[in-house]
């Protein structure tokens, strides 16, 4: 990319601010640029650049003193929390933020881990690039079972930017024709093992409704002129995408929405950048543009356009629009009806269950999937529910042959225990459950009355815990999950469910929910605040429920959806 | 792009350790030598053992000058024990050993850097322990006699303190990331994969017939 599309003073009055560059920014950039509209994207951190800033790539682990590892005191003094997310290592910190410079507090009796990632491409860096579909089942579920309030879309509304996105994104993954999980546009699936195979077999012949396929990511397996003439090339099954994948070969802004803007000469970018609130304007009823507080000199800048996305993240952008106060909003600007802030959800990750396989000592793969084998949540409609919890779960499983790590506790040592060690060890199969979580108004967001953090802003102040319906729901899982363990032949099987606070699946969403209410919503069906025409919110931040599907996809389908309506009505003057 | 060639390993390993001494009465010479190296200085303590002495010695230095220079935890004394537990632990055979690569140096480092204090501790009294087992230090003992100690502790003998039995738990876990994180191990002794290629689920086992080296997450 050119080093003029980094601004930082500008008098311009762009068409659109795009706060935010990760996932769901990348595409609102893409989308509005290739329309021909001028762009400003805001990030607050430092630029990233493909390839080049990815220093953690591609190092073996023996040219690191520490293999891998972070310093204690580097971890105790900047990375408490951050270090809790499982792709944090010495070769991916750069990409988490740091816990000192970024304080929020919760409340007392309850905790939430906040990963973050603040940086050009944000946590596209990061993400775990599993891509599923809602359906129909999920967005009809907070009006069916009375949890939530309703989804003002149905899967009609979504299915061509579905189609649009993962075109685009490039998706590998099996046609199944489940119900509760809306086939995508594919590009080759990932091959199984032979036992995940012979599992998935004996699932399918004993158990009703419960279908294990393999997992669906955001990760060429073939892919199209478009993708190679952004530079992008075929899955090398790595597996170490969190350094940046210089290939370019799964999904994020850098590899992708970014170039694609970055073309149309539309595209300017506004790093380190730490937006404090939006400019309103009363007398119109407009946002206007962005005050700034600049990330390293703490400088204070403005930016201004015609139409303002908010894609900072669900806790990003909600902090920021709780911190636009004016006197139409004291609570908050496009918060009329009060539930900004409200309903955050996570996903509940705290089952797991697994054993050993007997046999296929002939049996290996080449290469580290980047993905596992998934099962669709079976408990997708309320006819389905079981009788002491609502809602359901999804598994995410793999199997695989031991190797030193599972090994290394195992007894002996000389001779006989090193050639052990040589060799794969027995397969093992390991499942973890993800699980909806119920939108509740208690579990809340919400700026901290006194505490600001460097840049002035004030801190996030989070109170959010499980419910019952989630912990009935973890049980349920360890049960299942063991009783087809069983019937597969595994043995040693151990299971549990745990009580980790939320946060750590890094689904945060449903804070400036969508509605057709505005009285109980922030968010109309097209990600426009009912307050404010120009004002709109595609993150996380606006789903009513968090199904059981990894978010991104959605967030995605749901941003370009978004930027084609607001085009639109920009075009015949209304907003 | 191409899938990168990954040759297969198990390589005859680079020969300049040749000189360690195999035989029985020659390792009983590069114990004393260790020994005694942790008191005066390897070089020294060669030259006390005359010139055969010395020959082994120089030819095997940079070993010895790992064991003579104290670790950020551990003396002089426990880093010669640790080493010679490491080599105990994953021996040579067609790949080098972990004293060989330098785990023993690896672990109080790591141990230095990354772990709390207490856990530093636990290793520490482990060495002290099999420290003390004889006057000479642990080095000095036989190697059945060593292997013996060993697995009393591996198989967690009633007679020895949980402490020292976890303590011995995190040593040996610290062995093994040490060496099969160390180049030997992971592309050595095991095959290392930088870019395996488009993922295959069902291959024949002895198509690679070794266990992989390289991991998304250690």
């Amino acid at each position: 990319m050119q080093e003029h599309t980094y601004v930082n003073e500008t008098k311009e009055e762009f068409d659109v601010l795009i706060v935010g560059s990760g996932i769901t920014g990348g595409w609102a950039a893409k989308e509005f640029c290739e329309r021909g509209f001028s762009t400003l994207m805001i990030e607050r951190g430092r630029v990233v650049k493909h390839r080049e800033d990815y220093t953690g790539e591609g190092k073996p682990v023996w040219d690191k003193p520490l293999r891998s590892r972070v310093k204690l005191d580097d971890v105790n003094e900047n990375y408490r929390i951050q270090k809790q997310c499982y792709a944090f290592n010495d070769a991916t910190k750069q990409f988490f933020g740091n816990d000192k410079d970024l304080p929020y507090s919760t409340e007392k009796g309850t905790d939430f881990s906040w990963i973050r990632a603040n940086q050009l491409g944000g946590k596209s860096l990061l993400w775990h690039r599993q891509s599923y579909r809602l359906s129909d089942f999920d967005f009809e579920a907070n009006v069916k079972d009375g949890h939530g309030n309703d989804w003002p879309i149905r899967y009609d509304d979504l299915e061509k930017w579905y189609d649009h996105v993962e075109t685009f994104a490039g998706i590998s993954g099996s046609k199944e024709n489940l119900p509760q999980l809306p086939d995508s546009v594919y590009q080759p699936p990932h091959e199984l093992t032979k036992p995940e195979q012979d599992f998935k077999d004996v699932i399918n012949t004993h158990f009703e409704n419960i279908r294990p396929i393999i997992g669906r990511c955001a990760h060429l397996t073939k892919p199209t002129e478009l993708q190679i003439s952004l530079g992008r090339v075929k899955c090398m099954s790595r597996n170490e995408c969190q350094k940046g994948c210089s290939l370019g070969a799964y999904f994020s802004t850098q590899s992708s929405t970014l170039p694609a803007a970055a073309n149309t000469g539309n595209l300017q970018i506004a790093p380190n950048s730490v937006v404090d609130s939006l400019i309103y304007d009363e007398r119109t009823n407009r946002v206007k543009g962005v005050r700034v507080i600049d990330n390293d000199t703490l400088a204070e800048r403005e930016y201004f356009a015609k139409v303002v996305f908010m894609c900072a993240s669900t806790l990003g952008s909600t902090q920021i629009l709780l911190n636009s106060k004016s006197k139409k909003f004291p609570r908050g600007i496009a918060n009329s009806s009060g539930v900004l802030g409200h309903y955050l959800m996570d996903h509940n990750y705290n089952a797991s269950i697994g054993g050993t396989l007997p046999g296929y000592e002939d049996e290996f793969y080449i290469g580290r999937r980047p993905t596992g084998m998934y099962i669709p949540n079976f408990y997708y409609k309320p006819s389905l529910y079981k009788s002491n919890f609502v809602r359901g779960y999804a598994f995410a499983t793999s199997a695989f042959r031991e190797d030193w790590r599972q090994m290394a506790n195992k007894q002996g040592i000389g001779v006989d225990f090193k050639k052990k060690l040589k060799h794969a060890g027995q397969w093992r199969i390991h499942m973890m459950a993800q699980g909806e979580m119920l939108p509740r108004y208690e579990n809340q967001v919400s700026l901290h009355p006194d505490k600001k953090d460097k840049w002035g802003i004030p801190q996030l102040h989070m109170n959010v815990q499980w419910s019952d319906n989630e912990r009935e729901m973890m049980q349920d899982a360890v049960e299942v999950g063991t009783s087809m363990l069983k019937k597969a032949g595994v043995e040693d099987i151990y299971g549990s469910a745990n009580d980790t606070p939320p946060g750590l699946a890094i689904h945060e969403v449903g804070t400036a929910r969508m509605g057709k209410d505005p009285k109980d919503s922030v968010l109309n069906g097209y990600n426009q605040t009912h307050d404010i025409p120009n004002l709109f919110v595609t993150d996380g931040a606006s789903f009513c429920s968090t199904a059981v599907q990894n978010p991104s996809l959605t967030f995605m389908a749901l941003t370009v959806r978004a930027v084609d309506y607001a085009a639109k009505e920009f075009k015949a003057g209304r907003l | 792009m191409n899938r990168e060639a990954t040759p297969n390993h198990v390589t005859e390993p680079d020969d300049s350790n040749s000189a360690l001494p195999k035989s029985a009465p020659d390792r009983h010479k590069r114990r004393l030598i260790l020994a005694m190296g942790t008191l005066i200085g390897g070089v020294a303590a060669a030259e006390l053992l005359g010139n055969n002495g010395l020959a082994v010695a120089s030819s095997y230095s940079p070993n010895i000058g790992q064991n003579v220079e104290p670790g950020k935890i551990f003396s002089v004394k426990l880093m010669a024990d640790l080493k010679a537990i490491c080599q105990l632990v994953i021996p040579r055979t067609e790949t080098l050993g972990a004293g060989d690569v330098d785990v023993h140096g690896f672990i109080d480092n790591q141990l230095f850097h990354c772990y709390e204090k207490a856990q530093q501790m636990k290793v520490e009294n482990v060495l002290t322990e099999l420290n003390k087992q004889n006057e000479a230090g642990f080095v000095s003992l036989s190697t059945e006699q060593q292997m013996a100690l060993l697995n009393r502790f591996d198989s967690q003998h009633k007679g020895i303190k949980n402490d020292l039995i976890d303590g011995f738990k995190l040593l040996k876990s610290l062995i093994v990331f040490g060496y099969y994180t160390s180049e030997e191990g992971a592309s050595k002794e095991l095959k290392y994969l930088a870019f395996p290629g488009p993922f295959k689920g069902s291959i024949p086992y002895e198509s690679v017939g070794q266990g992989y080296g390289a991991f998304a997450y250690y």
